[in-house]
């Protein structure tokens, strides 16, 4: 923090040299973005080609490499089974999730052993699971803020013409906060997590997306009051309340869909244009009797429906076309009001859970103080206006709602890596948690919404006469029928001595911690015995699955490490070479023949070698040509410090000789 | 037959915590809900998770302990009928899960639950208006004698009142849950 | 020649500072009036300075001087307050506006300083 308290005299403390930078990430279901503090500023970190947003595209080739981002999005059409994209909808999810794995996917699921969806990428001859997916995103974005990071914090150093030629591997981030919807279930947050450590990343925290969204607000605009965050993403909707008052950030409710998004206006633009051109997806019904259409001609069609909903936030209609298997090209033209009319079942499930946000919060939508957009989703016009109805008011927007998430993690992790105590977050657990009891029937014992960390125990006993074990079954949801909730744990606790039933005493303590996720443990407390378990949810990844998969990205580190040192140090040289031919122009009387001909030489062995595939041996040569130069750099570095003195920033002088 | 059957616990964590000292509060049914909310953000504020995340492990699960405690205390101290319970609890009076009811009552509360039911299925949104805010009356009504009931306790110390402040409380969970339905329909 | 002064060209583009003073700000002067009278201090003056140490090497002095300036210091007053700089450390904070801010992040003081090249993600230390 760039904040100074006056200190009494001689007590200034000089610090000690600080620690890495926390990051904050949005994992998106479409694009994801890194962003971290700099000077006190929350700021986004673009990558290497200027852009801030990198799609949530993963591409796994036959020859066994892995492409992230645009690039891997631009084969999404070539190869659709093994570009992955909103990997984020089945995060967390089991294969028997109809709703993760339905129709209009052009993925072909591997054979999993019934607890994780795997995709089956590169020709079929692998298969990955949706955590190493994000995981390949997550390493990614950290590379790219390692990237600009290093540089950013690299000391001071009487310049020289080869400055930083670092190629280390020290990470120079320390934490990371990484961004959830607040709707994600246990099992959802659990895989996130894991995607991180799975990137190398120190999770701080899971951050609900649209606390992060009024962090970012209230950091820029020092708001206080009761807001309203209608985050509509990609694939997911959050509708959340969120009041500030006197430091403490607390959600007072939450809810939304978290399979449900701006992809799902494509899917049901796209089914539309497909059925009208005879091609149905078999989801329409028999009574469409089209041609199935093939998985290339589906991700043609949503490609053009995404970019005739996004043509319609600028104008009024526009013309869909799209290229069919036969050759015939099949167009029309849609209207923003088509595709409201279209999209308006959708928007209406978020109009509901908006409602019952506002109810658990016990606030009308005429005491709010604002609603925060955020969300790639909310650009569309058709959006603005149902949420404006909605809330009857105008939403405010202005912070870019494709960055405010980010933005709002990086203040958060700045505040957590600095142990800060000047904003505290009350989050809250956005689905209720409970236990199965007789017949079927669900005993909450985490209500939904209830702030975070808490616990909460409950004593069951036995059933039977000489029963000896309890099967004990942890659900999530808000429906009275086991079947119609979400499993997260089941587990067996054994070893109770047999007595009459009812007898037994057995406490199930939940506890949820601060990000979210819960812990079940079982205590038979009868007989002075005491036995505990501990469950994980059925859909996480047991320990040894996260081991191999690390060991399997250490393996593939090491290549990337390899490619990026390669890259680093040719960029380098390059600028080195560009640089000492500019200064022996500019100043060739401070060069003697000496220095000349060294210079010259290291030069031309410089250039030679960084058209090599070793970046050591480049490296190498970066230094001997600095070497070389050293006593013509230090002639110009005095001449400059001579006009330093005389009234210029160090910075100037600097600039000047590197020119 | 391993299903486990479920029987409701006494509020445990509330004889073992005095939630009113936990909040810097006077053990008293009536309480200030601003006095409540400030003392609550309050001391979030120090001893929230996120304030500890450097700390050695013993502090950071003695932080994460103290922040459970104060998120139940307040979950508790605000709502009037977790309250009430929470009171006659510290006072020896727990209420089960098979509690009687007055005949009587559970009479109309059966009926009165059909009604909702039909109106529900036809989509009658002015009776379902029409039946939560009778409901919503009688909640006022019986709220009103438990804070009146509580009053005459802690001014005379009289215990024989917890035997009708339990009977009240038992009728207001069968409020509560009657309200619930009215939740999800909107 | 490096990626940090391309940083450099930037900033320093955007605002070109008085470099002959210190500059505090009307917000920075009533944060300090303030504290002073609750220290009991109403008329003690401010010490800044730049001295080694941090993780870049550099790190600011900030503190109270209740008593008068070296005859070597450079007194500046502006809205009522009194800064005392040594001249070594006025070579590196030439230009400086000190500023007084509030925001999530906490509030105290800022120094927005021309000749830094940057900060660290702290911002304790300051890098020239």
């Amino acid at each position: 923090m760039s904040l100074f308290q006056i200190a009494e005299p001689g007590q200034s403390t000089v610090k000690e040299a600080c620690k890495g930078r926390a990051v904050g990430i949005d994992l998106g279901t479409t694009n994801s973005l890194i962003a971290y503090v700099k000077d006190g500023e929350p700021t986004i970190i673009p990558g290497p080609d200027g852009r801030e947003l990198i799609p949530s595209v993963v591409h796994y080739s036959d020859d066994g490499s892995v492409t992230v981002g645009a690039e891997a999005k631009n084969l999404a059409s070539r190869y659709p089974r093994d570009t992955i994209a909103s990997v984020k909808r089945f995060v967390g999810r089991g294969p028997e999730d109809g709703e993760a794995t339905r129709t209009m996917t052009p993925y072909q699921f591997a054979e999993s052993d019934g607890r994780v969806v795997k995709f089956a990428v590169a020709g079929g001859r692998r298969a990955v699971t949706p955590i190493e997916v994000s995981a390949e995103i997550l390493r990614t974005l950290k590379v790219r803020a390692e990237t600009v990071l290093r540089d950013d914090s690299a000391g001071p150093e009487p310049s020289e013409f080869a400055n930083g030629v670092d190629g280390g591997i020290d990470s120079t981030i320390d934490g990371a906060v990484i961004t959830v919807p607040a709707y994600f279930d246990d099992a959802q947050r659990q895989a996130t997590r894991d995607a991180g450590r799975l990137a190398g990343l120190q999770v701080l925290r899971l951050l609900a997306e649209p606390t992060a969204a009024a962090l970012a607000y209230g950091l820029d605009k020092g708001t206080k009051g009761t807001y309203a965050v209608y985050d509509l993403g990609g694939g997911t909707f959050d509708i959340s309340i969120l009041d500030l008052v006197e430091g403490v950030f607390r959600v007072k409710a939450t809810g939304g869909d978290s399979a449900l998004g701006g992809d799902d206006f494509d899917r049901t633009l796209a089914e539309r244009i497909l059925d009208e051109a005879g091609y149905s997806d078999g989801m329409a019904g028999p009574k469409h009797a089209g041609t199935r259409p093939d998985r290339a001609l589906v991700s043609r069609a949503l490609r053009e429906a995404r970019a005739v909903k996004e043509r319609l936030s600028d104008s009024e209609s526009t013309e869909y076309a799209l290229e069919l298997p036969d050759g015939r090209r099949f167009v029309r033209i849609v209207t923003r009001a088509e595709l409201a009319e279209a999209i308006r079942p959708l928007l209406d499930k978020t109009g509901r859970a908006c409602r019952r946000a506002l109810k658990d919060a016990e606030i009308r939508a005429a005491e709010l103080d604002g609603v925060i957009l955020v969300g790639g989703s909310t650009r569309s016009p058709c959006v603005r206006d149902y949420v404006a109805e909605v809330f009857d008011r105008e939403p405010l927007c202005d912070i870019d709602p494709e960055h405010v998430v980010a933005l709002g993690a990086a203040v958060q992790a700045e505040l957590l890596a600095g142990g800060s105590s000047e904003v505290t977050l009350l989050d809250v657990i956005p689905l209720s948690l409970g236990i199965e009891t007789m017949g079927g029937v669900v005993e909450k014992i985490v209500h939904r919404n209830s702030t975070i960390p808490c616990g909460a125990m409950q004593e069951f006993t036995t059933y039977a006469d000489n029963q000896t074990g309890f099967d004990i079954h942890v659900v999530q949801g808000e429906r009275e029928a086991v079947d119609d909730n979400r499993s997260l744990a089941r587990f067996y606790l054994k070893g109770i001595p047999p007595m009459v039933a009812g007898m037994a005493r057995v406490e199930i303590t939940f506890l949820v911690d601060a990000d979210g996720i819960l812990r079940v443990s079982a205590l038979e407390k009868l007989t002075g015995i005491e036995n505990s378990i501990e469950v994980k949810p059925s859909y996480g990844l047991t320990d040894e699955e996260i081991e191999r998969m690390l060991m399997d990205s250490f393996e593939h580190a090491d290549d990337d490490l390899v490619e990026r040192n390669l890259r680093v140090e040719r960029i380098e040289a390059e600028r080195i070479l560009n640089a000492t031919r500019a200064a022996m122009k500019s100043d060739p009387e401070l060069l003697d023949d000496v220095t000349r001909a060294a210079t010259e030489k290291a030069m031309a062995e410089l250039e030679t070698l960084a058209a090599g595939e070793d970046y050591l041996v480049i490296r190498k040569a970066i230094e001997a040509l600095d070497l070389a130069s050293k006593p013509f750099a230090q002639r110009r570095m005095n001449r400059a410090v001579g006009a330093a003195v005389k009234g210029r920033s160090v910075g100037e002088v600097e600039r000047e000789i590197s020119h | 037959m391993t299903q486990p059957e479920f029987r409701r616990a006494a509020p445990r964590g509330g004889q073992e915590v005095d939630f009113y000292a936990l909040l810097g509060l006077a053990e008293r049914y009536e309480i200030d809900r601003a006095e409540l909310e400030s003392r609550y953000l309050e001391k979030s504020k120090n001893v929230h998770p996120d304030r500890f995340v450097a700390a050695p492990a013993a502090e950071r699960v003695a932080a994460l302990q103290r922040s459970m405690q104060l998120n139940q205390a307040y979950k508790t101290l605000k709502r009037p009928l977790a309250r009430a319970e929470y009171l006659l609890a510290r006072r020896g009076t727990s209420i089960g899960a098979n509690e009687t009811l007055e005949p009587g009552f559970l009479m109309e509360v059966l009926e009165l639950r059909e009604e909702l039911a039909t109106a529900k299925q036809a989509g009658d949104a002015a009776k379902l208006r029409q039946l939560e805010s009778a409901m919503r009356h009688r909640e006022e009504d019986t709220l009103g004698r438990i804070a009146a009931l509580f009053g005459t306790l802690e001014e005379s110390g009289d215990s024989s009142v917890l035997t009708d402040i339990k009977r009240e409380v038992i009728l207001m969970r069968y409020i509560e849950r009657y309200l619930d339905e009215f939740q999800d329909d909107i | 020649m490096s990626a940090q002064v391309q940083a450099v060209v930037s900033e320093e583009a955007v605002v070109m500072p008085d470099l002959s003073t210190i500059v505090i700000t009307k917000s920075a002067a009533e944060a300090i009036q303030s504290q002073r009278v609750k220290r009991g201090t109403p008329d003690a003056a401010i010490r800044v300075g730049i001295r080694g140490g941090g993780c870049t090497g550099f790190s600011y002095l900030f503190e109270w001087d209740d008593k008068e300036p070296k005859s070597t210091d450079k007194v500046f007053a502006e809205h009522g307050v009194k800064l005392y700089v040594d001249p070594k450390s006025f070579v590196y904070l030439r230009g400086t506006e000190l500023d007084f801010v509030t925001s999530m992040m906490g509030h105290g003081f800022k120094f927005n300083n021309p000749n830094a090249k940057g900060s660290c993600g702290c911002g304790d230390s300051v890098q020239f």
